[in-house]
C-alpha cells in the first residue's frame, strides 16, 4: 500500500494559504463552489471526478452538535473484491483551514471500504467524500455541515487526566466474529490531537500542532487500512473499519504522530472474540 | 492588579487591601446603567434570576443566575454576567443596597455567561480555581468570538479578564464581619468548579454544579459530577443558589432532578457502549426518556450524549 504522506503535508499547506477562511464564505453559494473548485484542482488534478450517489454514500449530521466531535461516516455501496474496490476514500472538509482531513487506502483485505469516524469541523461546510477506485474511476459525494469552532475551541475533556495515556490503543469487535465475510471493528486511539489552531489569549501564541498523522492495519500482516491523518481528527481519534477473516487472526494496529512518536497494539481475533 | 497565584489571605490581609481601594460608589451616579433586579434571599444576600434561554442579543447573555454579598466593610460579587453590559447591570444593583466597594469577583468557573461581567469591575480582585487561568487561556479567545456571533454589537467592550486570585483547595475571605468559604472542586461541570458559601446566614452558592429545571451541560467530567454532587449533599446548608434555576433553592433536595438526568445519562451511554452503539446513532437516541421537565432539552442534551459518550468509552 502507498503512502502519500509527503503530499498530503505540501497539499494542506498549500491549501491553507489558498483560502482564508472566513465565517461568511460558506453561506455564500457562489464562494463556497469556488473554494471546492480549488480544492478539486489541487488534490485531485487532472482526474474527472464522477457523481458518486450511486456508489457511495456520505453520511453526517446536518446540524453538529459538538463541533470538535462531529461523526462522519461513508458507506461504500459495493464489497471490496479482487476484481473492483476502492484503493482510497479521502474526506475533505472544504472550509476547515487544514481541509484534507485524512485518506485511507484499502485492499481487497478490508472487506468492504466503509469509514466512520470523527472529525473537527469549524466552520458551516460542504463535505466531501472522494473514492478512487481499482479501474482509475474517481467518485464524489458531498453533503453540508452546520458546526463552528471545532478547530479552534478546545475539548472539553479534562487535560490533566489525559496526562500518562498518550498513544492508549482499544480494539472492540463490533458484533460477532465471521470469518469470509467483512467483520466491523472499531479502534481509539488515546491522543491530543492539538489541532496547533487553539491561541494562547495572553501571549497570542498558538498551541504547538501535535497530531496523528499515520495509522496502519494489518492483519497477519496484510495491510487492511491505511490512513494518512490530519488536524481535522477529533482527539483522541477513533474509526470503524472492516476487515476480511478467513480464521483467526492477529489484527495489528499502529501509529505515528507528527512528533515521530509511534504507537502500536496487536489483538487475536476469532470466534471466542478477542 | 496582579495576583500571585495562589495564596491565603487573612482578615488583616483584606481590611489592608480594602483600604487601598478607591471607593467604587462614586461611580454610581455617572454609570447610568439600569439595574440587574435583585432578590434578597437572606440578609445581605442578593439573588439575580436569570431566564432559562441561551444568550441573544436581546438578554445581553443574562442566562446564568449572579449574586452579590455585602458586608461591614466591603461586597464581593459572584459570577459577573454574559457580557460587560450585564456586568455593569449588576454593579448598578450593588450599588442601589451599598456604597461600599466590590473588593472581589468570584467566578463559580470559567463559562462566557459566568465572566464577561468581569470588566464592569476594574478594581475588585477576581477570584478563580486555580485551574481558570490557564482554563481562559485556551478558551478565551473562542469565548470572545463566540460572544460577538451571539450577541452582535451588544457585546462590545467585553473582554476576558483571567482571575487575579487562585483558589487551590479553599480560601476565606473576610468581607468586614462576614466570612466567604470558598472551596475548589476537582473536575464535574467543568474542571475549574468553585463554591462560595456565606457563613452567616449559612447561603451556598453552587455555581453550575447545581442545575434547576435548565437543562444541565457538562463540559467537565460526568463521572466527577455525580461523585461530586454525592459528597455535597451530605454538607448542610440552609439555602442553596443554583448558576441556572430559581434565585434560592431547598439544599440538599433541589440536587435530585439533576442527579436522576447524570445518573440515568450515564447509565444509558454505558449501555450503549456495551451494545457497540456509535457516536452518530447515540446522539439522537441515548437517554431521551431522560427529558422530564427539563428546558432546553433539545438544544443541550444530544451535545451531552456526544460528551458523555467520549468520556465513558475509555472506562
Amino acid at each position: 500500500m502507498r503512502s502519500s504522506k509527503p503530499v498530503l503535508a505540501v497539499l494542506t499547506l498549500l491549501l491553507t494559504g489558498l483560502t482564508v477562511p472566513c465565517p461568511a464564505v460558506a453561506e455564500d453559494g457562489a464562494a463556497a463552489e469556488a473554494r471546492w473548485e480549488d480544492i478539486r484542482s489541487a488534490l485531485f488534478k487532472g482526474k474527472t471526478l464522477i457523481d458518486g450517489s450511486d456508489v457511495l454514500e456520505l453520511q453526517a449530521p446536518a446540524r453538529a452538535v459538538e463541533a470538535a466531535l462531529v461523526p462522519v461516516g461513508v458507506h461504500v455501496k459495493f464489497p471490496q473484491t479482487a476484481e473492483r474496490y476502492v484503493t482510497s476514500l479521502s474526506l475533505v472538509i472544504d472550509e476547515n483551514p487544514a481541509p484534507l482531513a485524512a485518506v485511507f487506502h484499502f485492499t481487497p483485505d478490508s472487506g468492504q471500504a466503509d469509514i466512520e469516524t470523527r472529525l473537527r469541523v469549524n466552520d458551516y461546510t460542504y463535505i466531501h467524500a472522494v473514492a478512487e477506485t481499482n479501474d482509475g474511476k474517481t467518485y464524489v459525494v458531498r453533503t453540508y455541515v452546520k458546526a463552528a469552532g471545532g478547530c479552534s475551541a478546545p475539548m472539553s475533556k479534562n487535560a490533566e487526566a489525559e496526562a500518562g495515556h498518550l498513544g492508549e490503543m482499544r480494539f472492540q469487535q463490533i458484533g460477532a466474529f465471521q470469518p469470509d465475510v467483512p467483520n466491523r471493528a472499531q479502534v481509539m486511539i488515546r491522543h491530543p490531537n492539538n489541532s496547533g489552531m487553539q491561541m494562547d489569549q495572553i501571549t497570542r501564541l498558538y498551541l504547538p500542532a501535535h497530531y496523528v498523522q499515520s495509522i496502519a492495519v494489518t492483519l497477519d500482516g496484510k495491510p487492511v487500512l491505511a490512513i494518512d491523518a490530519d488536524i481535522s481528527l477529533s482527539e483522541d481519534p477513533h474509526f470503524r473499519f472492516f476487515y476480511l477473516p478467513h480464521g483467526p487472526a492477529t489484527l495489528k494496529i499502529s501509529a505515528r504522530d507528527n512528533l515521530d512518536q509511534t504507537f502500536s497494539g496487536s489483538w487475536a481475533v476469532g470466534p471466542a472474540g478477542r | 492588579m496582579n495576583g500571585k497565584g495562589n495564596r491565603q489571605i487573612g482578615r488583616r490581609r483584606v481590611l489592608q487591601g480594602l483600604a487601598a481601594l478607591p471607593f467604587a460608589g462614586i461611580a454610581r451616579a455617572s454609570t447610568g446603567d439600569t439595574p440587574l433586579e435583585m432578590r434578597e434571599i437572606a440578609p445581605g444576600v442578593f439573588v439575580h434570576q436569570a431566564p432559562y434561554e441561551e444568550a441573544t442579543p436581546a438578554n445581553r447573555g443574562d442566562i446564568a443566575n449572579l449574586g452579590f454579598i455585602v458586608g461591614d466593610q466591603a461586597a464581593a460579587v459572584i459570577d459577573s454576567g454574559g457580557s460587560l453590559r450585564e456586568g455593569k447591570a449588576l454593579l448598578a444593583a450593588v450599588r442601589r443596597v451599598t456604597d461600599r466597594p466590590v473588593a472581589y469577583v468570584i467566578n463559580t468557573h470559567f463559562h462566557p455567561d459566568h465572566i464577561f461581567g468581569n470588566a464592569a469591575f476594574p478594581v475588585a480582585r477576581i477570584v478563580g480555581h486555580q485551574r481558570m487561568a490557564a482554563a481562559l487561556k485556551d478558551r478565551g479567545a473562542y469565548y470572545r468570538q463566540t460572544l460577538d456571533r451571539d450577541l452582535g454589537e451588544v457585546a462590545a467592550g467585553s473582554a476576558v479578564v483571567p482571575p487575579d486570585l487562585a483558589v487551590t483547595d479553599s480560601l476565606g475571605l473576610d468581607l468586614g464581619n462576614r466570612r466567604l468559604l470558598l472551596q475548589a472542586w476537582p473536575p464535574a461541570h467543568t474542571d475549574c468548579d468553585m463554591t462560595v458559601r456565606d457563613e452567616r446566614t449559612d447561603s451556598w452558592f453552587l455555581g453550575d454544579l447545581l442545575f434547576c429545571r435548565r437543562m444541565p451541560t457538562i463540559d467537565g467530567s460526568l463521572r466527577g459530577w455525580i461523585a461530586r454532587l454525592e459528597q455535597l449533599r451530605a454538607i448542610p446548608a440552609a439555602r442553596a443558589v443554583p448558576g441556572h434555576g430559581p434565585a434560592t433553592v431547598a439544599w440538599p433536595d433541589a440536587t435530585d432532578p439533576l442527579l436522576r438526568y447524570l445518573t440515568g445519562l450515564s447509565d444509558e451511554v454505558r449501555t450503549a457502549l456495551k451494545n457497540g452503539v456509535s457516536l452518530a446513532e447515540a446522539t439522537g437516541t441515548v437517554g431521551r426518556d431522560l427529558k422530564a421537565d427539563w428546558i432546553l432539552f433539545e438544544t443541550v442534551h444530544p451535545r451531552n450524549v456526544a460528551v458523555a459518550f467520549a468520556e465513558l468509552e475509555w472506562e
